[in-house]
């Protein structure tokens, strides 16, 4: 990426150009910021959902016991009592408590990790969109007044 | 506009760079950008974000060479690992030459690091390609811990050669 050089009166008309249309950019921000923020939450839940499943379908082609060991696993190992331990143990033996299926699982990761805290997640995401915004914008001017990005500096 | 991943390569030595991206591109399953130095990476990174950075990035993994000159991959690899949520566990596969103690720890931290993979140089294509292909398959649970285990029979090699070398 080449390092434009940018002379005083660039800076300054620049500068002066930036500020004069700060009340629109705010504006801008805060439409954009809102909108982005709403959109961007609700893809990224959706999102995560979509891999959650995918992950919990691959692991269950891959490593078909695993969910049940470990379900066996952390039901044993909630009993201290050695009588409740072993109904637990017959129980499961004779199929009269079985693991949650596929769908339990993936409802329970659904309710859990989305539907709960989408609405908190969407409240960060209109508070946060704006400023976001704001900071593109700044970094826009950065880049304009100064050749190159603020995370560059001048070194290539 | 397809769909495939996209790969960031970062290495300062733009011929090898290049190559990497090729062979990455060469599968037809990835879309590979190069960055020529750390600085380079981060602000490429802030160029794919997507919905202002509420959700997670364009770029899907790191392919990372940790001797580069002004920023270095280890200092890289801690800003990453310190901005957004998402750069917490996003896949990075480290590229070196030279392995000692402190790129060992680091890379395979648990906080600071957490990298999918650590390939010595020279590698194989087909090294690197299993790697990616790993990573994308959804095995990447697996392939932290596996690393971090390499990290420790290798720290007891590099104990072994250091006490070796002290009795001589």
């Amino acid at each position: 990426m080449c390092n434009m050089k940018r002379g005083f009166w660039f800076k300054f008309g620049f500068i002066i150009f930036a500020v004069a249309i700060l009340p629109i950019v705010l504006a801008w921000c805060l439409f954009y910021g809102v909108i982005i923020g709403i959109v961007g939450i609700t893809v990224d839940r959706y999102e995560y959902v979509r891999k959650i499943i995918k992950q919990d379908v691959i692991c269950r082609i891959k490593y078909p016991s695993w969910q049940k060991e470990k379900w066996e696993a952390s039901l044993l190992g909630n009993t201290n009592n050695a009588k409740e331990r072993n109904e637990l143990e017959t129980a499961i033996k004779e199929g009269r408590r079985k693991p949650p299926g596929m769908l339990g699982d993936i409802i329970i990761n659904i309710l859990l990790f989305s539907i709960i805290f989408y609405p908190f997640l969407l409240i960060w995401g209109i508070v946060t969109g704006p400023i976001r915004a704001g900071i593109e914008y700044y970094k826009w001017c950065y880049k304009t007044i100064n050749g190159y990005s603020i995370y560059a500096k001048e070194v290539w | 506009m397809s769909s495939n991943p996209l790969i960031l390569v970062v290495d300062d030595e733009k011929p090898m760079a290049d190559k990497i991206a090729e062979i990455i591109k060469m599968t037809n399953r990835y879309n590979v950008i190069t960055a020529y130095g750390a600085h380079e990476a981060i602000d490429l990174i802030d160029n794919n974000k997507r919905f202002l950075g509420l959700t997670d990035n364009k770029i899907k993994c790191i392919i990372l060479d940790l001797k580069m000159p002004e920023m270095d991959g280890l200092q890289f690899l801690k800003r990453l690992r310190h901005t957004e949520a998402w750069f917490k566990l996003m896949p990075v596969i480290v590229l070196t030459a030279f392995e000692d103690e402190e790129k060992l720890q680091v890379t395979t931290n648990p906080v600071i690091g957490n990298v999918a993979a650590y390939l010595k140089k020279p590698f194989k294509k087909e090294e690197l390609i299993d790697t990616i292909d790993r990573i994308f398959h959804d095995e990447i649970g697996h392939m932290i811990d596996e690393t971090r285990e390499k990290k420790y029979k290798r720290l007891d090699e590099l104990e072994a050669e250091k006490k070796k070398s002290q009795g001589q």
